[in-house]
């Protein structure tokens, strides 16, 4: 369709050129990987881009990284999940929380190639057949949110929390997204929601 | 971040053979610390090597794998019941998303939080400089050491040495020529110029476990910090401390500070005003003046030493209530 073709965003663009930039170095040098030995108990990937499988929101899914790829960049830049934000780049605000096998982690703060294999959630994959996640509706119906750019981090750790904790007290709910920065400062709305959600 | 081959390995040994004989590599455990430093250029490894897989027999109670997750040792009902400190310096760390991809032996061997070390824009004498910045007259170095080395006044963040330190934990490692086993206090060094890291660890030589003993002086453990934040900060003091009393009186003590001085450091002076001694609010007061009595802070760190003494207290009056 004529309309589709000129609907290219910036995204499309970059995610274009990323892809021009591994086939430029990888095929030259996966050639030469193949030939280098790993040493006796190890096992050698990279530095090209390795293919790495992932359960992904309930889906299998396949990206081709260099080792060096987050497992945040990887998601937003690869795979077309853009949820998880990438704010601080450095496991200090929360931003990118994701699942990985069911537990909270950082993912700017991950390798990629360290999900190969595991079991990853991001906040696309919460809300179930259309119906949004107890948290998710919460966040709604207490204007937990201001900005948004903390949300589906917040998100993720507070739906963590209700999973193994769910009855936590306030001060377990303060505990349970220590790692979760707003700058807005909506904490107070945030604490009502997951009130409200473990009921 | 440079590029790099990475590597997993199948056990510790085999990963701290190929270290050994690799020129530009770095070990990876959780990675929470490495990738940082690897983003900001500090370290620029050709080789990483992850001990993530590698497989480790800790089954017996009070071994921990050092892959073990900071998670996975503050919910271990054995560490909190025989070596509290070690338990809350888990449980306290970082924060939920950090804990459950850090390791304990990653932990131990994490970086300074040096905002010149990890700045290379900055004179560092870790990374090979004549100079420490944060020892030059404008600096900023509120959260530095309170005991500066005559070199780097770094302070050394990890928040579990100081706790496995005062439990009196045994650190194993393994190198190609041969395994050895430290006591956890034997594990650090002063600084030194072109040296990076901040522990006695060769080339190729890993951590593979580290051994809580199961005695008296470890259940009567405990830590306390103080951080600016009370979400995710890393503390500016720390204070693990554990006492063997016996008869009414302290017969072995350990006192250990963290964030104060480049590597965690062991106040004897305040452990040998314990000993011999009950633990009384008198003794008490006169071994966290003697804990810090050889502090000389920078111009704008001297509230370490202020909120350093009161830890110290505080850790002691805690021990004295423990049963």
């Amino acid at each position: 369709m004529a309309d589709d073709k000129i609907r290219v965003s910036r995204r499309d663009i970059l995610r274009g050129a990323g892809a021009a930039a591994i086939l430029g170095t990888a095929l030259p040098a996966s050639a030469k990987e193949a030939a280098a030995k790993a040493p006796a108990g190890l096992t050698r990937h990279g530095p090209g881009a390795v293919p790495v499988s992932i359960g992904l929101n309930g889906k299998a899914a396949k990206v081709m990284v260099e080792p060096r790829v987050t497992l945040l960049d990887a998601l937003r830049d690869r795979l077309d999940l853009t949820g998880a934000k990438r704010i601080c780049d450095r496991g200090a605000c929360g931003g990118c929380t994701v699942w990985v096998n069911g537990k909270t982690v950082n993912s700017c703060t991950m390798l990629a190639i360290d999900a190969a294999g595991a079991d990853v959630r991001t906040v696309e994959g919460l809300a179930q057949n259309g119906k949004l996640h107890a948290v998710q509706a919460a966040f709604v119906e207490h204007d937990a949110l201001q900005c948004g750019f903390c949300t589906s981090g917040m998100v993720m750790s507070c739906a963590a929390l209700l999973k193994n904790n769910p009855k936590p007290t306030l001060d377990e709910i303060k505990a349970g997204i220590a790692g979760n920065l707003c700058r807005c400062g909506t904490y107070g709305h945030i604490f009502n929601a997951v009130q409200e959600a473990s009921r | 971040m440079k590029n790099f081959a990475y590597y997993t390995a199948e056990s510790v040994p085999a990963a701290a053979r190929a270290l050994a004989g690799m020129k530009n590599a770095v070990a990876k455990g959780g990675g929470t610390d490495l990738l940082a430093l690897l983003k900001d250029r500090v370290l620029e490894p050709d080789e990483v090597v992850s001990l993530k897989g590698a497989k480790i027999d800790a089954k017996v109670a009070g071994v921990i794998a050092a892959t073990t997750t900071l998670a996975e040792l503050a919910a271990d009902p054995w560490i909190k019941k025989h070596a509290p400190a070690v338990h809350v310096a888990a449980d306290e760390a970082a924060t939920p998303q950090i804990r459950n991809v850090a390791t304990v032996g990653g932990n131990l061997c994490q970086s300074t939080r040096c905002w010149y070390y990890r700045n290379k824009n900055f004179a560092c004498s870790k990374r090979g400089d004549d100079a420490c910045a944060a020892l030059t007259a404008r600096s900023q170095h509120r959260y530095h050491a309170v005991f500066p080395h005559v070199a780097c006044a770094s302070a050394h963040a990890s928040n579990l040495a100081p706790a496995l330190i005062a439990v009196a934990a045994t650190v194993h490692c393994v190198h190609p020529d041969g395994d050895r086993a430290l006591d956890a206090g034997l594990l650090y060094q002063d600084p030194a110029k072109g040296r990076v890291q901040d522990t006695i660890l060769r080339p190729g030589e890993l951590i593979e476990r580290i051994t809580v003993p199961d005695s008296p002086l470890a259940r009567r453990s405990t830590y306390v910090e103080f951080r600016e934040r009370e979400s995710f900060d890393f503390s500016a003091v720390s204070v693990a401390a554990a006492v063997h009393i016996d008869g009414g009186k302290v017969i072995d003590a350990r006192i250990v500070l963290g964030a104060v001085a480049p590597k965690p450091l062991r106040a004897t002076a305040a452990e040998q005003a314990l000993v011999g001694q009950p633990l009384n609010a008198a003794t008490i007061e006169k071994a966290a003046a003697a804990a810090f009595a050889d502090a000389r802070p920078l111009s704008d760190n001297k509230y370490k030493v202020v909120i350093g003494r009161r830890l110290v207290m505080r850790a002691l009056a805690g021990l004295k209530e423990m049963r």
